[in-house]
């Protein structure tokens, strides 16, 4: 988006020279930032991993196929995180997991996204009563501990991986709603968008192509962050039996099946939880560079 | 705070309302009912009405002190709710603790060696507590403590102290990480005040300067976070409990919402919501103990309406 602004400006001034867009300076922060770049790292050989777990595994044999014969193994060359009590290799379901517990992530972030934004720039837009409602929805909405929230959702609506996404999504609507209002409110009175008032063109147009653009920068630090709690959300839902349904390899219901065997087979509990960790860890550290990128004053 | 309450009720109301079959359906799996009798079950249960109806009654009985009866266990949902409260409180207060002697002293130290190993190294430390899914370190201090050191249980809350100390640290690190981070950032801003140059001027000791001084003025915002820590742990670490089959709130929420005992459920979350809000009234309260100033502005703000 940023890009867009500065290319037109180039062709209205005519100016030949290249203008440092504020994509490549983010870049050029986010570049030196380690732990960003670790942290990006990661998220793309777990993105790798994930689009190409079907060549590598066969997902009905190794993921979800039962074989008593080797049930509980312990960690060994042939099943280096062990087999769990149906005699599924770990490994496998841990790898092909990370299509759900990243795919979850995302869409749920889109989701509360998407809403939280439109709510937001209405908000923020559009002072006075519609404000008011959409502001006290938000607080009544956010009142409610996210975690609960989404255990509500979900038994509610029944557990798939949709109910799962859209009540995490759910859940992180009042954030993005409160930001986009924030920045929002800071845009508005600037003279650029009274100019464009004054060319008579809509304010949907106004608000959608001239004032979101340039309250994007906090809202893609938030989605960036709020992937990794909607990470551990999604495994936290799926440990209480309310997530992603039974035999497909979910993180968190990986979790809550090793709980069962952690005096006999603690590996079964170790490894679905270490890729928790380093998957919101990844997104964490992204998230935290990205803002000292896009905003260098709050880096202290 | 009554309108945030308003609020949430209807909002819990209406979503348990959306779930497919209720306590009745239940009871028609197990046993058969003729169609009288179910009419009869759905009139007891309070089942027949549009959900605004209902939702109405509810609330008339709610104000009256009458929070209704659990579906399954036919007890007041009042009852069960206050009896599980010392567990919770209990735990809430252990773990606010643990995050307290942790994490104050980890940011106040990263804020004076800014820039160090040691700032970099306590920072990378709570941004691994933030990345823990906190049942998983649970599961894991359950592994490495609780089945090799004798005395300390897996769970439950029949051995008192003993049975309290995992789950207030792996409740307690959870909440470490947001506030290491904001000690350190509140401390940042205090550490370049002039008046603590004045303060080292006149002689005092780095440690008084540090800790009389400049932590006391950084206080606010960590009251403010700590503040709403213990408010959302004190409505029940849903997870935490389910690992360590603690009896708290948070496991009775979800048994509640688990086995459609929507009476309980609603119930439950609205009181829960009522605690974070009296808590989070509290703490604000506090800021004027702490900050004189704070105090004084909102004494004369009075005396001005006045």
């Amino acid at each position: 988006m940023q890009n867009c602004s500065t290319t037109n400006n180039q062709s209205i001034t005519g100016k030949q020279y290249v203008r440092q867009s504020q994509m490549r300076i983010v870049m050029h922060h986010l570049r030196k930032n380690k732990g960003a770049m670790v942290g990006l790292f990661i998220i793309l050989a777990i993105v790798f991993v994930a689009i190409f777990a079907d060549v590598i595994f066969d997902y009905d044999k190794d993921v979800v196929g039962i074989d008593i014969s080797r049930k509980l193994l312990r960690p060994s060359w042939e099943h280096p995180f062990g087999t769990d009590d149906l005699g599924r290799d770990i490994l496998s379901r841990i790898l092909y997991g990370s299509r759900f517990s990243v795919s979850v992530g995302v869409v749920a972030t889109l989701i509360g996204l998407g809403i939280g934004v439109i709510f937001g720039a209405i908000a923020g837009y559009y002072c006075g009563i519609a404000e008011d409602i959409i502001m006290r929805i938000n607080d009544v909405v956010s009142a409610v501990p996210s975690i609960l929230m989404g255990i509500v959702i979900v038994s509610a609506l029944g557990a798939t991986t949709f109910n799962l996404m859209l009540a995490i999504g759910i859940t992180s609507v009042p954030q993005f709603v409160r930001i986009t209002r924030a920045s929002v409110l800071t845009v508005r009175n600037q003279e650029y968008i009274e100019a464009l008032h004054a060319t008579g063109i809509s304010e949907f147009r106004i608000i959608a192509f001239h004032v979101l653009p340039n309250c994007l920068s906090p809202i893609i630090v938030q989605a960036t962050l709020r992937i990794a709690s909607a990470i551990i959300a999604a495994s936290s839902l799926s440990f209480l039996g309310l997530g992603v349904p039974a035999p497909a390899p979910e993180w968190g219901s990986m979790l809550s099946l090793g709980r069962q065997y952690v005096r006999t087979a603690s590996y079964l509990t170790i490894f679905p939880g270490l890729a928790i960790l380093i998957t919101v860890l990844a997104f964490n550290l992204l998230g935290d560079g990205l803002r000292d990128a896009i905003d260098p004053k709050l880096k202290k | 705070m009554i309108p945030v309450i308003i609020g949430v009720s209807f909002l819990i109301f209406f979503i348990m309302d959306l779930a497919p079959g209720d306590i009745v359906d239940i009871k028609l799996a197990e046993e058969a009912l003729t169609f009288e009798e179910i009419e009869q079950l759905r009139e007891t249960y309070g089942l027949n009405g549009s959900v605004f109806t209902r939702y109405f009654s509810y609330m008339v009985n709610f104000v009256q002190g009458d929070l209704g009866t659990s579906l399954v266990s036919g007890r007041p949902v009042l009852d069960s709710y206050l009896e599980k409260m010392p567990a919770t409180i209990v735990l809430a207060c252990a773990s606010i603790f643990v995050s307290i002697m942790i994490s104050i002293p980890l940011g106040v130290y990263a804020a004076m060696k800014r820039g160090t190993f040691a700032d970099n190294a306590s920072m990378v430390f709570s941004f691994l507590g933030l990345s823990i899914p906190n049942f998983w370190l649970g599961l894991m201090l359950i592994i490495v403590v609780a089945l090799n050191v004798p005395g300390i249980p897996t769970g439950g809350f029949s051995k008192g102290i003993a049975s309290v100390i995992l789950p207030a640290i792996t409740v307690g690190t959870g909440l470490t990480a947001t506030l290491a981070r904001t000690t350190r950032s509140s401390m940042l801003d205090v550490l370049s005040q002039d008046y603590l140059r004045t303060e080292r001027a006149k002689g005092h000791k780095e440690i008084k300067v540090i800790m009389k001084y400049a932590l006391r003025n950084a206080l606010i915002p960590i009251i403010t976070i700590a503040g709403g820590q213990f408010a959302v742990t004190l409505g029940g670490a849903v997870l935490t409990e389910t690992v360590f089959s603690w009896p708290g709130v948070g496991r009775l929420i979800v048994d509640a919402v688990n086995s459609r005992d929507v009476p309980m459920a609603v119930g439950c979350i609205i009181l829960k919501s009522i605690t974070i809000g009296i808590v989070v009234l509290i703490v604000d309260l506090l800021y004027a103990v702490i900050d004189p100033r704070i105090k004084a502005q909102y004494g004369k703000r009075k005396r001005k309406q006045a």
